[in-house]
């Protein structure tokens, strides 16, 4: 049995839809309250024996008031101490989406070179946009890049965000990063983010964080465009592939 | 130790919230914003900690520093306006503050405690510190909630801002007096002085029901305590009484046809809303009327609970605070109904006043745009933080509205119809169960709101009406109370919302037969609350639960497992009393009977005059209609609203099936007409059942007469329904509910408007009966009139008497949901159902009487149930679906506006059929009851046509589609054409 793990507490409000998502792929799920966790001391150890796949769910965890999943971040390595490196080098695979990829940068799993902020219109935004998948290493197509998007190129996903605007240190070369890889592009600007950048993966390849929502586009009635053909109507949305590949990839090991 | 933390951003990056408030300042007062060269946001936070400094500086380093966008020299301004909470306002950031600082030390700090705040840089030599306040006290702070100061440059420079001296100051100081009840001497009072104790305490009782008080303690033989006098003001006001719905009516009327509303009316409520619901005994009704919300059962598992409330008064002087109080307040609605559902939708509705008013309002108003812009980011803050998405909505405006906006706060939640054999519906609490206050503190915000907005808003207010909202305190309550229903720790729950501890415990002790709490034991946010305060307080966030003895410890440690408070108060009984104590005294002793039902029911007169029928109504004609209709599209009732849509996250829980705006690839977009949601979010499930919520409101119709606006309301919120593709027919399988929502100006003193009420209800009535529709939930408000001053001269604006009726309806497979927007070229176009159109009031009306051109005598709509039944039953059925490709309703601005908004997604044009009046304006624009427009595939259409005829359905062929986007209208050798991208544009270039 292949399970994962759905984070859940303190305002992070997708539990629900990404375990949903996750478990229709295969994957065993236990959505845990952050304090339980803590409480536990459910240690770095306990993650990689007992979860193939952590996933950190989208919200305004703590009010995003002292800046989007930072507090959020604060509490997970201040209660926890999980090295994300460490787990995923050995198998682990971790998603963070929306919130969660914000706790993801604010925890450092994509070096100290970035962070993220408000978006340029200062305005929360709520839309599908079109995303470019970038899967390449040194100029060459590899899969490996990110395990979550193998077998995509182009996708259409909702982004609902007010702070979703990637800036990097003006030392760092975003393309050329030891820190992260860049998995993933709006098609245009929505935000105002550093070369319409999206999603980073961390150099693993198997830490990923990204601003768009693939578990809430895992139906086709969640396209807005799904009334045009409603004969597919039942049809599988594109964020599914994102739990498809993660739970092949789990199971592979 | 004290500390000033300062969050720069670096001076390289462009700063959003200063960009946006540029932008504000900018629509406000161009010619002043002209002075400002460039505008920047820092946040601040001033700390009061109770460790070393070092380790503060550590931990203010993980929470606050972020190299990449910060810096830490300040920047150069010529002026620095600083803004905080006036102390004891709830202030999220400065929680999470204090919250991250014990995260970082990990240990509790008690003594220690964050304040934050802004500082707003601008740049401008030319500006001085007239302009400054002028800003400020416009656009930056809002003197009922915050306090600030500005410096000049020098001045800033003066400042010691970071020494203890100045930074003390911002901590509420726990004040050292003992808090104790107090007696009100109100045995002897004559008439005068009842009604001056009346007044003076904000109580909004009038003489009778002051003289009940008078009687009752009287055989009481004591003089009340002031707790008592407020429990009962509290629980005796307009808010929460809903006196004018329960009085006296004697109705008379001057009108050509009699209408059937009696002469005597005893209760409005039980005759035209209850008694409307009684007559039609759905088995799926599961509650109405009595509970926080409606509930209504989907399926065999599951039930729908839905509660539409207005937040009206709190959002004409704090517009963000009022709205997201409002949102917030009613999510504990549906989280406090029966056992406690999840919430997972709401919806806003806003009337507010034109936009353009900016300068010489009457004192104390807000202009329109600034109202609007603190509701809309109120409703933003209350719902996205929450994790509930926001559906459905309506923004209408009206120079009526400029007193008092409407805030409507609308939220459904689902619930399991059964745990472990109880019936969600059902509220039972036994003998000895715990009275638990769950989540937020006692605070002295939001002290009177109940008693302050059954009164009229004038000039002066006190600030202690004013909340703020905490969404994630509340969150957190709300994931906490679903894990604890689920276990079956807690018997029942409600929430405190409206005054406070004593209408929720007040509430509940009704059901248990008594209660006794001691209010010493609550947690508060400060020191020194009196006790009356610490019982009416309406802080946010708070639920009131009856636990079980034998659950207490498992309640107890799962809430402070995940970090919600809870305060033991004391325990129901059925002593038929309400006891409250502060710790020893004995501070409040009422008979709940007296409580309940002790308040004298108001006597009211209601007389109507039919107003004259226009003379001479002739068919006025529009020679160039498309060129009309691109200005009616521009018009703010009719105009795009993508803008504040998409600031709503409409989308999480992933429910959504049909969203507000149907969106291309390209981001063109055709409103559609009501939200469709899953009611199950579990992929690969068999339930395919769908929630669909739309409302309708056409409150400018009262001037024509309110018995039509009424039904023209419920039209309205059912045809939203059928254009989506709800289930409708007139049987009992079929699940359709309505919520009302009045709000008017104060009719108890006014004939006129008293009729007007009267005539909604019974038109109201009417429609409910032939869509054979039952209410299940509603509110009113009833004192939505401002009084003041302008110019020196006193000025009254009362809004005009409003209805606003939501729909909750179902799918039984929301597969076959239908959006709004034109599909394929080819496809040919009706527009189905009787001609009920007429332009009173409409759009068209209000374009010319703007350009003051003659308006001209002009007839109002009105409904045909009968017909309109047919039509119906018929858009109801599953064998529509196979049929229609699109449907989107005739509402306001007619058939043209309805035709262009289905052309933009998909960007199409039509090929109007030459048979079409559109000369004839109220062909085009006339608005009313009933219609339809739908387009059918060209190989379907002759089948379509057939089964109209046969079902006797009144339709009329429009036109057909075209790949070319552009209307083409050719009529007695004129062709009219028209780019749809020119329409668009009118449509969506000012979205708001």
């Amino acid at each position: 049995m292949i399970k994962a793990l759905v984070l859940a507490g303190d305002g992070i409000n997708c539990e629900q839809e990404m375990s949903h998502a996750a478990r229709a792929a295969g994957f065993k799920v236990d959505i845990v309250h952050i304090n339980d966790l803590i409480q536990k001391k459910f240690s770095q150890d306990h993650l990689k024996k007992e979860y193939s796949a952590l996933f950190m769910p989208g919200g305004f965890s703590f009010g995003d008031h002292l800046g989007s999943g930072r507090v959020l971040a604060l509490k997970l390595t201040k209660g926890l101490n999980w090295n994300l490196e460490d787990y995923s080098a050995n198998g682990g695979i971790v998603l963070g989406v929306c919130n969660g990829f914000q706790a993801l940068i604010a925890m450092g799993a994509f070096g100290k070179k970035v962070s993220i902020t408000h978006n340029i219109q200062n305005k929360f935004i709520n839309r599908w946009v079109e995303l470019d998948v970038e899967l390449k290493v040194a100029g060459k197509k590899d899969a490996s890049a990110n395990v979550f998007l193998k077998d995509l190129e182009k996708m259409y996903l909702p982004i609902r965000h007010g702070e979703g605007r990637l800036l990097f240190d003006s030392s760092v070369d975003v393309a050329n990063c030891p820190d992260f890889k860049v998995s993933l592009y709006y098609s245009e600007d929505v935000n105002g983010s550093t070369q319409q950048i999206a999603g980073l993966t961390n150099p693993s390849g198997r830490v990923f964080g990204l601003m768009p929502h693939p578990e809430a586009a895992v139906r086709k009635t969640q396209n807005p465009q799904w009334t045009l053909c409603p004969e597919k109507s039942h049809e599988e949305e594109i964020g599914m592939m994102f739990f498809k590949n993660a739970y092949k990839e789990a199971s592979c090991l | 130790m004290f500390n000033r933390t300062e969050v720069i951003l670096k001076n390289e990056l462009q700063d959003p919230k200063g960009m946006a408030l540029l932008a504000r300042i900018q629509k406000w007062n161009p010619v002043l914003s002209q002075k400002i060269k460039s505008l920047r946001v820092v946040d601040l936070f001033w700390t009061k900690f109770e460790g070393e400094s070092a380790e503060f500086t550590e931990a203010a380093k993980d929470i606050w520093w972020d190299e990449v966008l910060q810096q830490k020299h300040w920047p150069e301004s010529h002026w620095v306006v600083e803004r905080e909470y006036h102390p004891g306002m709830t202030d999220n950031l400065g929680r999470t503050g204090l919250e991250a600082l014990e995260i970082c030390c990990r240990r509790e700090l008690l003594e220690s405690q964050v304040v934050s705040g802004q500082a707003y840089l601008f740049v401008g030599p030319e500006l001085v510190k007239e302009d400054m306040e002028k800003i400020t006290s416009n656009l930056i702070s809002n003197s009922l909630i915050h306090r600030h100061r500005v410096y000049s440059r020098s001045e800033f420079e003066k400042y010691p801002r970071f020494e203890s001296s100045e930074i003390g100051p911002k901590f509420i100081l726990p004040t050292g007096t003992t808090p104790q009840g107090q007696i009100v001497p109100i045995l002897g009072m004559n008439d005068d002085q009842l009604i001056e104790l009346s007044k003076k305490n904000l109580l909004s009782l009038n003489l009778q029901e002051m003289r009940a008080i008078q009687n009752y303690f009287t055989k009481e033989k004591r003089n009340p305590t002031d707790v008592e006098v407020e429990i009962l003001a509290q629980t005796w006001s307009e808010h929460c009484k809903h006196k004018i719905f329960s009085a006296e009516v004697e109705y008379s009327e001057e009108a050509s046809k009699k209408s059937n509303i009696p002469s005597k009316i005893s209760s409005l409520f039980k005759t035209t809303i209850a008694g409307t619901t009684k007559e039609l005994p759905k088995p799926w009704l599961l509650s109405v009327f009595k509970d926080n919300a409606g509930i209504v059962a989907f399926s065999e598992e599951e039930a729908v609970c839905i509660k539409v409330e207005t937040h009206n008064s709190p959002s004409a002087l704090d517009p963000f605070g009022g709205a997201i109080t409002g949102i917030v307040g009613v999510n504990r609605d549906i989280l406090g109904c029966g056992f406690g559902a999840k919430p997972i939708f709401n919806t806003d509705v806003f009337c507010v006043g034109p936009l353009e008013l900016t300068d010489g309002l009457p004192s104390g108003i807000i202009p329109p745009a600034q109202i609007l812009e603190g509701i809309r980011s109120g409703v933003e803050a209350g719902g996205n933080q929450s994790g509930i998405p926001t559906v459905n909505g309506a923004l209408y405006f009206d120079p009526s509205f400029v007193g008092k906006p409407l805030v409507f706060c609308g939220s459904g939640g689902i619930m399991p119809r059964k745990i472990a054999d109880k019936l969600c519906a059902e509220k039972k609490i036994e003998n000895g169960d715990l009275i638990c206050m769950v989540g937020g503190r006692i605070g002295r915000d939001g002290i009177h709101g109940a008693t302050f907005s059954s009164l009229e808003m004038t000039e002066s207010i006190p600030s202690s009406v004013v909340q703020l909202g905490d969404p994630i305190t509340q969150r957190r309550m709300t994931d906490f109370l679903i894990e604890a229903r689920n276990l079956g720790l807690y018997r029942t729950l409600t929430d405190n919302g409206a005054g406070g501890l004593s209408s929720s415990v007040g509430e509940m002790a009704d059901i248990a037969g008594g209660a006794r709490m001691d209010v010493s034991l609550a947690k508060t946010k400060m020191h020194g609350l009196k006790p009356f305060e610490l019982v009416i307080s309406e802080s946010q966030e708070r639920m009131t639960v009856a636990v079980p003895p034998k659950n207490k410890a498992a309640f107890l440690e799962l809430a402070h497992r995940r970090g919600v408070e809870v305060s033991v108060l004391g325990e129901f009984t059925h002593s038929g009393r309400f006891e409250i104590f502060y710790a020893e005294s004995k501070v409040a002793d009422l008979s709940l009977e007296f409580l309940h039902e002790g308040v004298p029911p108001l006597q009211l007169k209601a007389h109507w005059v039919e107003k004259a029928a226009p003379a001479g109504a002739t068919e006025p004609r529009e020679e160039k209609p498309f060129q009309t209709l691109k200005a009616i599209l521009q018009r703010p009732n009719i105009r795009s609203k993508e803008n504040l849509i998409r600031q709503y996250d409409h989308e999480v829980q992933g429910r959504s099936v049909v969203k507000s705006l149907q969106t291309s690839k390209t981001q063109r977009s055709t409103p559609n007409d009501a939200a469709v949601l899953a009611l199950s979010t579990e992929l690969k499930s068999n339930n395919s059942i769908g929630v669909v919520v739309g409302c309708g409101l056409n409150p400018r119709l009262s001037a024509v007469d309110p018995y039509i606006m009424a039904q023209a309301a419920v039209d309205e919120a059912v045809r939203n329904l059928l254009c989506v593709g709800a289930e409708f027919s007139l049987g009992d399988e079929t699940v359709l509910s309505l919520i009302d929502n009045f709000c008017w100006p104060d009719p108890v003193e006014d004939v006129e408007k008293m009729a007007a009420l009267v005539r909604t209800c019974y038109g109201l009535r009417e429609a409910c009966l032939a869509l054979k529709a039952p209410l299940i939930s509603g509110k009113d408000s009833m004192k939505n009139d401002y009084k003041g001053s302008q110019n020196g001269k006193p000025v009254k604006i009362s809004v005009l008497p409003t209805l606003l009726v939501t729909a909750m309806g179902r799918m039984p497979d929301y597969t076959l949901a239908r959006s709004a927007d034109f599909k394929k070229a080819g496809d040919k176009v009706y527009k189905l159902g009787p001609a009920q159109l007429g332009l009173a009031q409409s759009e068209w009306q209000g374009l010319h009487a703007e350009a003051k051109s003659e308006v001209k005598a002009v007839t109002a709509p009105a409904p045909n149930w009968p017909k309109a039944l047919n039509l119906y039953q018929w858009l109801g059925s599953k064998e529509s679906s196979e049929y229609l490709r699109s449907a989107h309703d005739l509402s306001e601005g007619g058939l043209l506006t309805a035709l262009a908004e289905s052309c933009f997604t998909n960007n199409l044009g039509l090929e109007f059929s030459s048979a079409l009046e559109l000369h004839l304006a109220k062909t085009s624009f006339g608005e009313g009851f009933h219609q339809f427009i739908v387009s059918v595939p060209a190989e379907k259409a002759a089948t379509a046509e057939k089964i109209w005829k046969q079902k006797a359905l009144d339709f009329v062929e429009v036109g057909s589609l075209t790949a070319t986007a552009e209307w083409k209208w050719t009529f007695q050798d004129q062709s009219h054409s028209i780019a749809v991208e020119e329409l668009y544009q009118a449509w969506s270039r000012e979205s708001l």
